[in-house]
C-alpha cells in the first residue's frame, strides 16, 4: 500500500518536472512570475515564496532540455521577456 | 539570478577588444557569477551584462562584454552591434560612460589600431594590455609606461586566464576621469587615408614604445610548415580526426566496462533486497536501468570533449578552415563555416549560435540548416549502444573496427551536412562570393587548469542531465509501460499490455518498413528531449520485458540477441540525419526569428533520416540473407 | 621592379606592401571595398612586410601569408587588391 503511495508520488513530481522542462521559455517565465505573484499575495509562508522566487530565476536561466550547458546558459532569454532596463 | 536591480546611478562600463585578445575570460574573472544574459532589441545577437564593486570606491559598475571586433567600421552582425553600443545608437541601450580595452600583448600591431579609433571616440577608456605574461616569457619587449604616454590613457597589465592584474586594472579604473554622457566626438566612417593615417600612428607609438618583436619561434613555424602543407595538411587533419574516433572507443573501453559493471551491481543488489513490488521495479526497471543505461557512455563523452576543448585552445582550428576552405567553397559554404560546425560535434546548440560570426546572412542560414547532421555527442551513446552490440571488437590492420564504424557515421554526417548545403546553396540560398579573411592566431598549450576546469563543467553538466530530465522522463516511461498491469492469465512480458506498449505498437506501424520493432519506436519518443535518452528508454522497456532471470542482463547482449543487422544499420542510419531534439530547433528559431527554418529543419532531417533507414533497411535485409 | 598583385606570387615570396586598390573592377562586386578597407584595418599598409608561407593545392588557393607577425588566410581573390613589392627581382 505504501509502495503505490510513494511511487505515485514519484511519478507525479517526475511529471510534473519533466513538463517544466520542456515548456517553451516563454511560457515557463510567465508561470513562474506568477507563481511568485501568488506567493507573495497570498501572504503563505516564506519558504513558498523562496521557492517561487528560486524557480524565477531557474527560468530566466534555462532554454530547454539541453539544460545548463554552459555555452547554452549564454543563450539569449526570449525577447518578449527582456528586462527592460 | 533574482536579486536586488542593479542601481540606477550604476556606472556603464564596456568591455571592446578584437577576437581571440582573451576578453571573455577576464569579463568572467571581473564579474564572477553575476552575469546577466539577454538579447540586444530587435536582433539575435547575445548581450553579456555582468557587474562588480569597485575595491576601493564602493561604487558601482554595470560591464557589458560587447562582441568581439576588428574595427568600428563593421564588416558583421556582431561588429555593428558593437560600434552601435559604444555610439549610442542602439535602441533601448545608453552608450556606455567608460570603456576597457582589451588588447593582445602578443599581437599589439594588429589591436592597437583600434584603441585609437576608440580614444578618439572621447569616452573615458583604459587598456588592459592581456596575456602579458604570456608576451614576457615569448620575448616581446615593451615599455608600458611609455605605451601609456604615448597614447594618452591608462595602460594596465593583465593575465586574464590566471589571477592578477585585475585588481590593479579596477583601482585605475576608477581614477578614471568623471563618467561623461556618451562620446564627445562624432564618430563617421574614416577613409582609405585615415585608416592608413591610424595605421602610420600605431606603428609610431609603437616604436617609441619601444616595441620588440622576437622572431617567431622556429619550431612553431616548422609546425605551420607541415600543418599548413597543401598534401601533409589535410593528411594531418583527416589523421587526427581518425585518431580522435578510435581514442574514444579505446580508451573509454576500461572505464565503462566499470560504469556498467557498477550499474548492473546496483541494480541486481537492490532488486534482490526490497520487497518485490512497485517501488522496486520503479527502482530497478526505471531508474537503474534507464539513467543508467545512459550513465555507461560517460567515460567516451568525457574523451570527446577532452579533444574538441583541446583543439579549440590550441590555435589549431582556424587553420583546419583554411584546410577545409576549398572544400566548402565547393558547396558554398566559407570556411569560416567549419568552426561553428565543429562545435557542434559537441552539441549543435552552440554551434549554430555561433553562426552569429559569418556575414552573409544566407550563409549563415545554410550553416545552421546543416549544423545538426554533425554528429553531436548526444548521439554518441546510440551510435556506441549498437556499435557494441553488433560490431565486433576485432582489429583491421592497426584499427580497431569498432571506431572504424563511429568514424564511418562521423564521416556520413559530414558528407550529408555537405550535399545539403550543396542543394541550399544551388536553390534557396544563393549568394554572392563573400571573403575568407581569417587571422590564424598562434599555436598555444591549452592551459591545463582550464582544460580541467573545462572538462568538470561538462561532467556536471551530463551528471545533471541525466540526474534530472532523463531521470524524470525514464520515470515517466517506467509509469507507462507498468500500467495498466496485464489482464489475468496473460501471457509474455506485462510491458506489452501497458500505455507504452499500446503506444509503440501504434508507432510501430510506421516505422516497420525501416525495421524498427515496437521497442525502437516507442524509444525515439522520449530521445525528442534528448537524443541519449532513447538509449535510457531502450534500457528501460527492455528491462520490462525481461523476466526472470534475464534481469540482471544489460542492454548490449539483449539488443544483439533479439534485433537483426538490418534492424541496427537501419537504426544508425536513421540517427544520423534524425532531427530529433527540441533543443536545436529551439536556439534555430530565436537566431532566425521565425518557426519557418526551425519547421523546415525538422522537416528535411526526418524524410532524409526515414529515406537513409528504409535503404538501408531494404538493402541489408536483401544483403544478409 | 613595379608593384603585383599579391594575388599572383606563391609559396616562399616575400616583400613589402605598396598599396591597397579601392575598385570594384579588381573584386568585381560593390561590396568589395569592404574588403579592402577591412585589409587595411588588418594591416596590409604600405611598407609592412610579408611573405606567402603556405598555399591550398590545386591551384593554390586560399593562401596563407604572414603580414609582420600576424598570419592570414585569405583567399586570391581578396588578395588581389593588395600590390606588392617582391624582394630579390
Amino acid at each position: 500500500m505504501w509502495q503505490a503511495v510513494v511511487v505515485g508520488l514519484i511519478v507525479l513530481a517526475a511529471t510534473i518536472y519533466a513538463a517544466w522542462a520542456l515548456l517553451p521559455a516563454g511560457l515557463r517565465l510567465r508561470l513562474a512570475r506568477r507563481l511568485v505573484a501568488v506567493a507573495r499575495h497570498a501572504g503563505g509562508p516564506a519558504w513558498l515564496t523562496r521557492f517561487a522566487v528560486a524557480t524565477e530565476g531557474s527560468a530566466l536561466r534555462r532554454l530547454g532540455g539541453c539544460s545548463d550547458c554552459s555555452a547554452v546558459q549564454a543563450a539569449p532569454t526570449p525577447p518578449k521577456d527582456r528586462d527592460k532596463t | 539570478m533574482s536579486g536586488p536591480a542593479p542601481a540606477l546611478d550604476a556606472i556603464r562600463l564596456a568591455l571592446v577588444g578584437v577576437p581571440n585578445c582573451g576578453k571573455t575570460a577576464l569579463f568572467n574573472r571581473l564579474t564572477g557569477s553575476r552575469q546577466k544574459v539577454a538579447n540586444y532589441a530587435g536582433v539575435t545577437v547575445e548581450r553579456k551584462e555582468g557587474s562588480f564593486v569597485g575595491p576601493t570606491r564602493g561604487e558601482r559598475y554595470r560591464l557589458l562584454d560587447l562582441p568581439g571586433a576588428y574595427s568600428l567600421t563593421p564588416t558583421t552582425l556582431d561588429e555593428a552591434i558593437t560600434r552601435d553600443c559604444l555610439l549610442g545608437r542602439l535602441a533601448g541601450e545608453s552608450a556606455p560612460q567608460r570603456v576597457i580595452c582589451v588588447v593582445d600583448a602578443t599581437n599589439l600591431r594588429l589591436n592597437l589600431r583600434l584603441v585609437l579609433e576608440l580614444r578618439d571616440l572621447g569616452v573615458p577608456m583604459i587598456v588592459a594590455l592581456n596575456m602579458s605574461d604570456l608576451a614576457q616569457s615569448r620575448g616581446f619587449g615593451l615599455d608600458r609606461e611609455r605605451l601609456e604616454r604615448e597614447l594618452g590613457v591608462p595602460v594596465v597589465e593583465t593575465v586574464a586566464i590566471r589571477d592578477g592584474g585585475e585588481r590593479v586594472l579596477l583601482e585605475r579604473l576608477e581614477s578614471l576621469p568623471a563618467p561623461a554622457a556618451g562620446p564627445t566626438a562624432e564618430w563617421r566612417e574614416p577613409s582609405f587615408e585615415q585608416i592608413q593615417q591610424t595605421q602610420r600612428e600605431v606603428r609610431r607609438i609603437l616604436h617609441a614604445a619601444g616595441y620588440r618583436e622576437p622572431a617567431r619561434n622556429r619550431t612553431l613555424q616548422r609546425l605551420d610548415g607541415l600543418v599548413m602543407h597543401p598534401v601533409a595538411g589535410p593528411a594531418i587533419l583527416a589523421a587526427l580526426l581518425f585518431f580522435v574516433f578510435q581514442a574514444v572507443f579505446s580508451w573509454a573501453a576500461v572505464p565503462m566496462e566499470l560504469v556498467d559493471a557498477g550499474v548492473s551491481w546496483v541494480g541486481a543488489k537492490l532488486h534482490a533486497a526490497l520487497p518485490p513490488g512497485l517501488f522496486n521495479s520503479l527502482l530497478v526497471d526505471g531508474v537503474i536501468a534507464g539513467a543508467g543505461s545512459v550513465l555507461v557512455f560517460l567515460p567516451q563523452i568525457m574523451i570527446l570533449f577532452f579533444f574538441i576543448l583541446v583543439l579549440e585552445d590550441s590555435g589549431y582550428l582556424p587553420r583546419a578552415a583554411y584546410l577545409l576552405d576549398r572544400m566548402m567553397g565547393s558547396v558554398g559554404l566559407s570556411g569560416r563555416a567549419f568552426i561553428p560546425l565543429l562545435s557542434s560535434f559537441a552539441c549543435a546548440v552552440p554551434g549554430i549560435m555561433a553562426t552569429r560570426t559569418i556575414p552573409n546572412v544566407r550563409d549563415r542560414l545554410a550553416t545552421i540548416m546543416i549544423a545538426p547532421l554533425m554528429t553531436c555527442s548526444a548521439r554518441l551513446p546510440v551510435y556506441a549502444l549498437i556499435i557494441a552490440a553488433f560490431i565486433p571488437r576485432q582489429r583491421v590492420g592497426a584499427f580497431n573496427l569498432q571506431g572504424l564504424v563511429l568514424f564511418t557515421l562521423y564521416v556520413a554526417g559530414i558528407v550529408s551536412a555537405m550535399a545539403v548545403a550543396y542543394a541550399l546553396k544551388r536553390t534557396a540560398l544563393r549568394s554572392s562570393y563573400h571573403p575568407l579573411l581569417l587571422e590564424l592566431p598562434e599555436y598555444r598549450w591549452p592551459d591545463l587548469r582550464n582544460l580541467m576546469l573545462g572538462l568538470w563543467e561538462r561532467l556536471k553538466i551530463f551528471l545533471q542531465r541525466v540526474g534530472t530530465i532523463i531521470l524524470a522522463l525514464m520515470i515517466i516511461l517506467w509509469f507507462l509501460s507498468s500500467f495498466p498491469a496485464p489482464p489475468d492469465g496473460a501471457t509474455g512480458p506485462a510491458i506489452q499490455y501497458s500505455f507504452a506498449g499500446s503506444i509503440g505498437r501504434a508507432l510501430e506501424h510506421v516505422f516497420a518498413p525501416i525495421g524498427f520493432n515496437w521497442q525502437i519506436s516507442l524509444a525515439l519518443v522520449p530521445g525528442l528531449a534528448a537524443r541519449e535518452v532513447a538509449v535510457g528508454a531502450l534500457g528501460t522497456v527492455y528491462s520490462l520485458s525481461a523476466t526472470g532471470d534475464d534481469v540482471a542482463a544489460t542492454l548490449v547482449p539483449m539488443i544483439a540477441g533479439t534485433w537483426s543487422l538490418a534492424t541496427a544499420l537501419s537504426l544508425l542510419a536513421w540517427y544520423v540525419f534524425a532531427p530529433q531534439c527540441l533543443s536545436t530547433l529551439v536556439v534555430v528559431k530565436r537566431e532566425t526569428n521565425s518557426w519557418r527554418y526551425p519547421l523546415l529543419m525538422a522537416g528535411y532531417l526526418f524524410a532524409l533520416a526515414y529515406i537513409a533507414a528504409f535503404i538501408t533497411y531494404r538493402v541489408a535485409s536483401a544483403v544478409l540473407s | 621592379m613595379p608593384p603585383v598583385s599579391l594575388s599572383t606570387l606563391r609559396k616562399g615570396a616575400r616583400g613589402t606592401v605598396a598599396d591597397v586598390r579601392d575598385d570594384a573592377q579588381t573584386l568585381g562586386d560593390e561590396a568589395q571595398s569592404t574588403v579592402s578597407r577591412r585589409l587595411l584595418e588588418l594591416g596590409f599598409i604600405p611598407g609592412e612586410a610579408f611573405e606567402v608561407i603556405a598555399e591550398i593545392w590545386p591551384g593554390g588557393d586560399p593562401m596563407a601569408v604572414r603580414l609582420g607577425s600576424t598570419l592570414f588566410a585569405l583567399r586570391r581573390r581578396e588578395a588581389g587588391a593588395v600590390l606588392v613589392s617582391v624582394e630579390g627581382g
